[in-house]
């Protein structure tokens, strides 16, 4: 479903990507490891057409994705990707569920419906009590939940979790990763997670390790 | 330590730090520019006045004392003001060094004159002047002796006899009494202070404040690490103190590029001499100095405040901040409303200042509040994403979404109480109408003949009359009553065709026959004190003769222009023979040329003779236009320095709020919507405060006019200018929200924490 083929990505004389390849089917979880500087979060916002590589090849559902304009990228994020970041990233003017219900008036939902999905996703969640709190006046745990809600809420093909508990003790970890996993099964959504934790990495199906800027994902070998 | 850790942070900080000087360093550079232009033109303004006041002949009080014959005769070419100095040797005199005028080489000598280079050229330009002036040889005054460069001023000699009100001098060292200044320099001061210095203090403050939040981040790190408050204070000052220091060296830099220029342009109603604004080495320091301890200090206040205020403890503003504007609003509301019903109704400067100041300042508390009740009220309403992400941020961020439009707020009172004040100026200036009446004191002009032959200026004239107060009523005793005496006393005569009187009265008098005498009787004034058939002495063409109070009374509505009530009209062609207490009056049209041949041909009959322009005061006329052109100069001074404060302002705070776009553009919102989200922020607020500050700002114009006594009705001109300054600040906000939004992702925004 979503492809990387020898991807080569710099910033100015540092080369974060020399030529990573992987993969991501349906509904899989792959976690991005390697140590610190070895391009995991470069190759994430690739696949994720955040960032257009230098050369290489991104493909989502056979269509390229280097290449395109801002507009097109932003508008395939918008419909088939979700994010979850390492501090949230909530905006911090909306409640949490004005968060939540955010991707899904983006793409064109009736706010009533919008607004109802979200105060769905958040019980699910288990935040449905502070549904109507602006995201500095609850707890790191409660807004990266919040944050898990809103990558989910539109059912997106691909979640996108850069070091999603990274900013957390073990136990909000837990609880969060817990939740993102749940959620993206039973929405069917694959998640592509960037982590230095092993536990977290644990939890994928499968994991692609990056050393230097360079990997090759096993599931592409014939 | 602390200078090390400076260097280390402004090195380190991948160029921001650099930038965020330099734009502090521009802004100083701006304020400090404009601050010294606006002080240039109060500076002009008070020299021009002191030059003025220092060559002032120097009256001799003790007797015996030798001295030159001197008259001051503040005359016109058109409409603007000369001064004639006429001078005059007593017989057998001969004049001493210091006789000689300010900035002339020599005390002219019989036939000569010394002349400004502004009127040598007019004189070369216009045959007219020459045959009215008659400058004979002239010698030219040199800067010392002139106020401004385009001065109109002649020192000539005359013969003594020539002299009607003359004094005795010895000297020009100003040791008389100047004359009143047409325009004061205090006013010029507050004028330029609330349009030019607020917002140059504003935009100052502004930029100081730039990455207020990412330097509070940083103090608290710092501060955790155990520096001490005062070293804190030291850093958070340095980068100010280090922009204030360039800013002001590039702000007096540019001035003094722009200070020929400046003097030359005429931008505050007349030109200078540039070397009337050199600022001298200590006034530099002083700049500089001031600029860095300014900027280093606000910079502190800035880090220090976003310290102690965390976005987490900001609550709602309290509903009571509206109750000031509602007390204000309605003062001026009421004393304007008042006013229109009882004209002369009291109290105008209480209701005027307290009402107004109460309106000014309650409507910057009442803002916060009335925005986050919008905004909240839009972004409940709201179905596009845009709006609701657009008008929550302005729900919880409308303190810094308005402090952003803070300099074009106060701007917007400035101009509009400055346009208020204008018009006042303009209307105590006179009426601005197709005619004008020009008189001429008999007193002035030297000879009966020479008086006969002003008269006959009649008939060149649009229309002409003569006023003769008699000064005593023969074959009738003055009565005992004080006030009835006056009255007996006082009583006018007035000759004029038939013709003349209605148009000098601009209405149809009726019952008018040439040839004949009237009592004239207004309507609703008080009754004809004179009894028909009293006498009164009155001049004719051979000499006085007694005329008799005549019984036919005629009613002019209205009254003003030449009669009074009371007064006697004699109609018929002007008679000659005019006392010295005569006052020859005439119409003529409003225009430069025909007030100028006027003039001249005045001059031909009396070189003595000086036409009054009656309706308008060209004194006023004069100081309204340079208070036109400051307040004008104000104005555009203003809206450059807020406008560079508002962009300023926003383009700082789209910088603060990058890691929040940038998640936005991450998450797929389009650039649509976060641009149209950043319009919606900065449009809002801009329509709600500048539309309140401009119905505020016209109010307190309103009343302040109201309370002059000289408008009637609605003056509608404040409302353009408002109108003018929130089309420039919505056209400002709206491409400042375009151009911002199309900022590009960077990852590292998402990144760093």
């Amino acid at each position: 479903m979503l492809k990387a083929e020898r991807l080569r990505l710099t910033y100015g004389r540092t080369v974060a990507l020399s030529s990573a390849t992987a993969a991501v089917g349906t509904g899989e979880v792959v976690a991005l490891v390697g140590p610190s500087g070895s391009g995991k979060t470069s190759l994430l916002y690739c696949l994720a057409g955040l960032v257009q590589p230098d050369s290489g090849s991104v493909t989502f559902d056979g269509a390229e994705l280097v290449g395109l304009s801002e507009a097109r990228a932003a508008a395939i994020r918008r419909h088939s990707f979700g994010f979850v970041f390492q501090f949230a990233e909530l905006v911090p003017e909306l409640t949490l569920a004005e968060n939540v219900a955010l991707p899904l008036g983006l793409i064109g939902g009736r706010r009533r419906a919008a607004d109802f999905r979200a105060a769905e996703m958040l019980a699910r969640l288990g935040i449905d009590d502070v549904a109507t709190h602006r995201p500095d006046e609850v707890s790191g745990g409660q807004a990266q939940r919040a944050a898990v809600a809103r990558a989910l809420v539109h059912r997106p093909a691909v979640v996108f979790a850069d070091e999603p508990t990274g900013a957390l003790d073990t136990a909000n970890g837990q609880i969060v990763l817990a939740a993102l996993l749940e959620l993206a099964r039973d929405h069917g959504s694959a998640v592509v997670l960037v982590s230095h934790d092993e536990q977290v990495a644990a939890a994928a199906d499968r994991q692609v390790v990056l050393r230097d800027g360079s990997c090759t994902d096993g599931a592409q070998q014939p | 330590m602390t200078l090390r850790l400076i260097a280390k942070l402004l090195r380190d900080s991948r160029g921001i730090a650099l930038q965020r000087i330099t734009l502090m360093a521009i802004g100083v550079a701006m304020v400090v520019t404009c601050g010294l232009t606006a002080w240039s033109v109060q500076h002009a303004v008070g020299k021009t006045t002191e030059r003025i006041a220092s060559r002032q002949p120097d009256v001799i009080q003790a007797a015996g004392v030798t001295g030159f014959r001197v008259q001051v005769v503040a005359d016109f070419i058109g409409t603007t003001p000369l001064t004639r100095v006429l001078v005059a040797l007593p017989a057998g005199a001969s004049p001493a060094q210091d006789w000689a005028p300010p900035g002339c080489a020599a005390f002219p000598s019989a036939g000569q004159s010394c002349v400004s280079p502004a009127l040598a050229a007019r004189v070369s330009s216009q045959p007219g002047l020459a045959a009215r002036l008659h400058p004979g040889t002239a010698m030219t005054i040199n800067a010392a002796g002139l106020a401004t460069p385009d001065e109109l001023l002649i020192y000539q000699d005359v013969p003594v006899a020539a002299l009607t009100d003359a004094t005795t001098a010895d000297g020009w060292s100003g040791g008389g009494i100047a004359p009143p200044a047409a325009v004061s320099a205090t006013v010029v001061l507050v004028e330029l202070s609330l349009l030019v210095l607020l917002p140059a203090v504003i935009f100052l403050s502004v930029a100081a404040r730039l990455s207020a939040a990412t330097r509070a981040r940083r103090m608290r790190s710092l501060r955790i690490i155990g520096m001490a408050p005062r070293q804190l204070a030291f850093v958070a000052a340095a980068e100010g103190r280090l922009a204030g220091f360039a800013g002001a060296g590039l702000g007096i830099g540019l001035y003094e590029a722009l200070r020929a220029p400046l003097a030359g342009s005429g931008l505050a109603g007349f030109r200078w001499f540039t070397s009337d604004t050199h600022l001298g080495a200590w006034t530099i320091s002083a700049i500089v100095a001031a600029a860095a301890a300014a900027t280093g200090a606000l910079c502190r206040q800035g880090a220090t405040k976003a310290t102690a205020t965390p976005r987490a403890a900001a609550r709602p503003a309290s509903g009571w901040r509206i109750v000031p504007l509602w007390i204000g609003v309605l003062t001026l509301c009421g004393y304007i409303a008042l006013h229109a019903v009882r004209p002369r109704l009291g109290g105008g400067t209480v209701a005027v200042v307290g009402g107004g100041a109460l309106a000014a300042l309650g409507l910057l508390l009442a803002l916060r509040p009335l925005t986050e009740m919008i905004a909240g009220a839009l972004a409940a309403r709201a179905r596009r994403p845009a709006i609701i992400l657009g008008a929550r941020r302005l729900r919880f961020e409308a303190s810094s979404a308005l402090r952003v439009l803070t300099a074009l707020i106060v701007l917007m009172f400035s101009a509009c109480i400055g346009d208020g004040a204008l018009r006042d100026a303009d209307l105590a200036a006179g009426p601005r109408q197709a005619l004008t009446t020009v008189d001429v004191p008999a007193s002035d002009v030297g000879s009966g003949a020479a008086r006969d032959e002003v008269a006959r200026l009649a008939s060149a004239a649009t229309a002409g009359g003569v006023t003769s107060t008699p000064t005593e009523l023969a074959g009738q005793p003055l009565s005992a009553d004080p006030g009835m005496a006056a009255i007996q006393l006082g009583v006018p005569i007035v000759y004029a065709s038939c013709d003349s009187i209605t148009r000098f009265q601009a209405v149809a008098v009726a019952g008018c026959h040439d040839g004949r005498s009237y009592r004239v009787q207004g309507a609703g004034v008080f009754p004809t004190q004179l009894p028909a058939g009293t006498t009164l002495t009155v001049p004719t063409a051979t000499g006085e003769a007694p005329v008799t109070i005549p019984e036919p009374t005629l009613d002019v509505p209205g009254l003003g222009g030449l009669l009074t009530p009371d007064s006697i009209l004699v109609t018929g062609p002007l008679a000659g023979g005019w006392p010295a207490e005569a006052a020859f009056s005439f119409l003529l049209p409003a225009t430069d040329a025909a007030l100028t041949r006027f003039q001249d041909n005045l001059a031909t009959i009396s070189p003595t003779a000086h036409a009054g322009l009656q309706a308008l005061d060209p004194a006023l006329l004069q100081a309204y236009g340079v208070h036109r052109q400051i307040i004008l100069t104000g104005v555009t001074l203003g809206v450059v320095l807020a406008s560079g404060a508002f962009i300023l302002a926003v383009a700082d705070r789209a910088r603060e709020r990058r890691r929040n776009v940038a998640a936005l553009v991450a998450i797929g919102v389009p650039r649509r919507t976060i641009r149209a989200a950043q319009l919606v922020q900065l449009l809002v607020p801009a329509c709600i405060a500048l539309t309140a500050a401009a119905v505020i700002g016209c109010l307190i114009a309103e009343a302040y006019l109201s309370a002059g006594g000289l408008q009637h009705g609605l003056y509608l001109g404040t409302g353009r200018t408002a109108a003018t300054l929130i089309v420039i600040g919505l056209t400002l906000a709206a491409s400042s929200g375009l151009i911002i939004g199309r900022s590009r992702l960077r990852p590292a925004d998402l990144r760093s924490e």
